[in-house]
């Protein structure tokens, strides 16, 4: 049921925290030209919730949120049969969906683990923000962390099949 | 300045006028010098006596003109967004020697024109 997956939250700023309509610099550089863009996005903090709560801990690793339906006319592709299960079952590599929260988000999410971003922690404490409840928090680090530490083999051993014993 | 964290305002400018004021030390009205005065003032108040041995005052002072450099937080002020009008850029990078520009995007099409949804999969790994 999806309201088990998101809901209003009613604890201390965690992972999985999802920060709604966030403002996210972005800094750039041309030549001898700064830009520092302000961003409203929404974004998800991938930071350790165990790390959040140490005072050293002054920035937050969170990753961009975009509404589903916004992704979905941008991007065609997104409707290919093969895409939407990838997404369902949990199994694309860089994004993360996340369902419609009644009430309080009624579009599908898309978290993109490519677009990160580090923001201060103070300001996201006292945010508006939704929770993901465990274990979908969990399964979004796991997913993440899935992401930071694949290694791609230059060969694999498909091709050696015959060789192995039967 | 090739400075990367902190404003770095210096008191240089703002002593020799508190020098010529005397009396003055404790109530410039110096926008630029405004907590450099009071937090010298406060030191020297409290050193010398309100009456004031101007002599010693004036090293003390010279002293802090060649040691003091006052530190400021990065967090951005406040007031930021509280409101729409422009930020005052040289309240945000007082002491950087860079040319940038500051922009508020009110939502996160930039962002969604720079994903590209991947069809890569662990399926397919």
């Amino acid at each position: 049921m999806s309201s088990s997956w998101l809901k209003r939250t009613s604890s201390s700023l965690q992972q999985g925290d999802l920060l709604l309509n966030f403002e996210v610099p972005i800094p750039t550089r041309q030549t001898d030209q700064w830009n520092l863009r302000i961003v409203s996005t929404d974004a998800i903090v991938l930071t350790q919730s165990c790390d959040i709560g140490k005072a050293a801990q002054i920035d937050l690793l969170v990753a961009t949120v975009f509404k589903f339906s916004e992704a979905l006319a941008k991007w065609p592709q997104m409707k290919q049969p093969a895409y939407r299960t990838n997404l369902l079952r949990q199994q694309s590599i860089s994004d993360f969906l996340l369902p419609p929260c009644p009430g309080e988000r009624d579009d599908w999410s898309l978290v993109s683990f490519r677009q990160l971003h580090t923001v201060s922690k103070a300001l996201a404490i006292d945010w508006p923000r939704l929770e993901l409840s465990s274990p979908y928090r969990e399964a979004l680090a796991q997913a993440y962390g899935r992401f930071m530490m694949r290694v791609g083999l230059p060969e694999g051993l498909e091709r050696r099949e015959a060789e192995l014993p039967i | 300045m090739a400075a990367t964290t902190g404003h770095v305002i210096s008191t240089k400018l703002v002593i020799p006028a508190l020098l010529l004021s005397g009396t003055a030390l404790t109530t410039t009205q110096s926008r630029q010098g405004n907590y450099s005065d009071s937090h010298l003032a406060i030191t020297a108040s409290s050193m010398y006596g309100a009456a004031g041995e101007l002599t010693l005052i004036q090293e003390a002072l010279r002293k802090s003109v060649q040691e003091t450099q006052m530190r400021f937080s990065d967090a951005p002020p406040s007031i930021w967004f509280e409101d729409d009008a422009e930020p005052s850029l040289v309240d945000l990078f007082v002491g950087y020697d860079t040319s940038f520009t500051l922009s508020l995007e009110h939502d996160n099409s930039a962002l969604l024109n720079e994903f590209s949804p991947s069809s890569d999969s662990w399926g397919g790994m």
